[in-house]
């Protein structure tokens, strides 16, 4: 079989947490050259990456449930350990959370595509053959610029092209340290004490803070929908733009309490860059 | 006010306090001991309301991780029950395993949640889940060996034995079993040790045993055959000595 798949067919990586994907996907792929191996935790890739042969393709999920690292770790290993296999992100659509980690997987790694879990089973086999055949214009794919064609952006090409949403968010090491006390403070002070810095610190974070998330907000309605943990504290709040804020930290707050991202954004900010536009104008 | 007090407290031999009638004395005590209780209880009220926003904060925070548990557990079961429709002939038998299987997802999440912290993923916690598909009235008759419920399996090891039992308890009763025995084992090479052991489901009822079936026809067990050939595996059934059907899903267990 491993020999079938080093002369036709994709040699396919499933990480995900739920064994029903991987048998979903291989009963998807029946009947073809592709073939499938699983990996249920990140954890796990080096072992799994370390035998057999190369993989093409790696179907990698962002959730992979409490306790266990999440799709950023998983693409951080595969682009480490074997940066020849592309990666495609498989994930739910209504997760209401994914935003910040989706924008962080084009940061970061550039998916070829991004697959949701309710595509139909024509639409992967389509994307699998597409990888088998070198092409990268379907649908689901990611165009290098984010897509300059007419008409809406597909929903893989909106993320390409508000990558830039996310350097905005979080500038340097103080804003995530502000984001993660944004998780569980909304009032000024205990804000500042969490975060370590003063008031007026807290004061500059929330008022550009507040337009990188207007801004994240107009070009991903459906994030703004998100419903967002609100707290009685009797009469008008004294600083609503904070208190929106921590809701929208509250709603990412598996994101910012990602490990995976002090790495990666260590090495983001120590590697030189040009200084780029913001990119949802 | 508060001084006062403690001066009459503490020093009732030195102040003038000593030289006031007693009768005057113990109202004087009581009058600044309500005075003194306002400022207290100011600061209770304080630190009882700071208590309250943080068990508050502490619940959303609770809250959110809860429903991105659920949401992700029973979103996938949904998404794979799916896709498997769609890319499956003999959708039906599968269909409804893969039903069973979001039922006991559902179940589970709720029992880790209840539990807090990350699920331990014991035939003990499946099975409880796999009970809870079964009717009330026939629940007494579902035994799962006692050795079992503590083996502790690697996730796809556990994800496949949560899509192989709840198909085989559920047959069994549904054909008229009074009485199904579970046993799950993890069984290592005695030759070497060192590869990946066997993980064998034992399911054995006394029921009427199989029906026959025209050859081809896509049953839940060939189903779970074919998935089962991924990892090296098979099901196989075989009658029990004094009526009844034993069914054995077997296969290699995952390193991953």
């Amino acid at each position: 079989m491993a020999l079938v798949s080093l002369v036709t067919g994709v040699h396919i990586l499933v990480v995900d947490d739920f064994v029903l994907v991987e048998l979903a996907l291989a009963q998807v792929i029946q009947g073809t050259p592709h073939t499938l191996v699983g990996v249920r935790d990140p954890r796990n890739l080096p072992e799994a990456l370390g035998q057999g042969p190369r993989f093409d393709l790696a179907l990698v999920d962002i959730n992979f449930g409490p306790g266990s690292p999440t799709g950023l770790t998983a693409m951080r290993i595969l682009a480490e350990l074997s940066p020849e296999t592309k990666i495609v992100i498989e994930s739910t659509d209504e997760e209401r959370n994914r935003l910040l980690f989706l924008l962080a997987s084009f940061v970061f790694f550039e998916p070829l595509a991004l697959l949701s879990k309710a595509s139909p089973a024509e639409a992967v086999r389509a994307l699998i053959d597409a990888v088998d055949r070198g092409d990268r214009s379907g649908p689901g794919f990611a165009a290098p610029d984010g897509g300059t064609g007419p008409g809406p952006l597909s929903p893989v090409n909106r993320l390409v092209r508000n990558k830039g949403c996310l350097d905005e968010l979080i500038r340097n090491g103080t804003d995530l340290m502000l984001w993660r006390a944004l998780v569980r403070f909304d009032k000024r002070g205990e804000v500042a004490r969490a975060a370590h810095v003063d008031e007026r610190t807290v004061d500059r974070f929330t008022a550009s803070k507040s337009l990188v998330v207007d801004n994240i907000q107009a070009e991903f309605p459906e994030d703004a929908s998100a419903p967002a943990v609100r707290y009685d504290t009797g009469g008008p709040q004294r600083h609503p733009n904070l208190v929106r804020l921590a809701r929208f930290a509250q709603t990412h707050s598996h994101f910012f309490a990602d490990q995976a991202i002090d790495g990666l954004f260590a090495a983001r900010w120590q590697a030189p860059r040009p200084r780029q536009r913001r990119s949802w104008r | 006010m508060a001084a006062i007090e403690i001066l009459l407290i503490l020093a009732p031999g030195h102040s003038a306090a000593s030289r006031l009638p007693a009768g005057l004395l113990i109202p004087l005590i009581l009058g600044c001991s309500i005075v003194l209780l306002l400022p207290f209880t100011m600061v209770f009220e304080v630190l009882l309301r700071a208590g309250l926003e943080a068990c508050e904060i502490s619940m959303g925070e609770v809250r959110r991780n809860d429903s991105i548990t659920v949401h992700s557990l029973v979103k996938n079961g949904a998404h794979a029950l799916i896709r498997q429709i769609q890319a499956d002939a003999g959708a039906d038998r599968e269909t409804r395993s893969l039903a069973d299987s979001m039922l006991i997802l559902a179940e589970e999440a709720r029992q880790t949640m209840l539990g807090g912290g990350p699920p331990a993923e014991t035939m003990a916690l499946l099975w409880d889940c796999v009970l809870q598909m079964v009717p009330g009235d026939r629940r007494g008759g579902m035994i799962l060996d006692a050795g079992s419920r503590q083996l502790q399996m690697r996730k796809t090891d556990y994800g496949l034995a949560r899509r192989v039992l709840p198909d085989l308890v559920t047959n069994a009763w549904k054909a008229g079993a009074q009485r199904v025995e579970v046993a799950v084992k993890e069984e290592r090479q005695q030759a070497n040790p060192a590869a990946r052991p066997w993980v064998t489901v034992s399911v054995a009822d006394d029921g009427p045993g199989l029906p026959a079936q025209p050859t081809g026809t896509r049953t839940s067990l060939r189903i779970l055959d074919d998935h089962l050939h991924r990892f090296d595996g098979a099901v196989v059934t075989e009658e029990r000595d004094g009526g009844g059907t034993r069914v054995l899903a077997r296969w290699r267990s995952s390193p991953w």
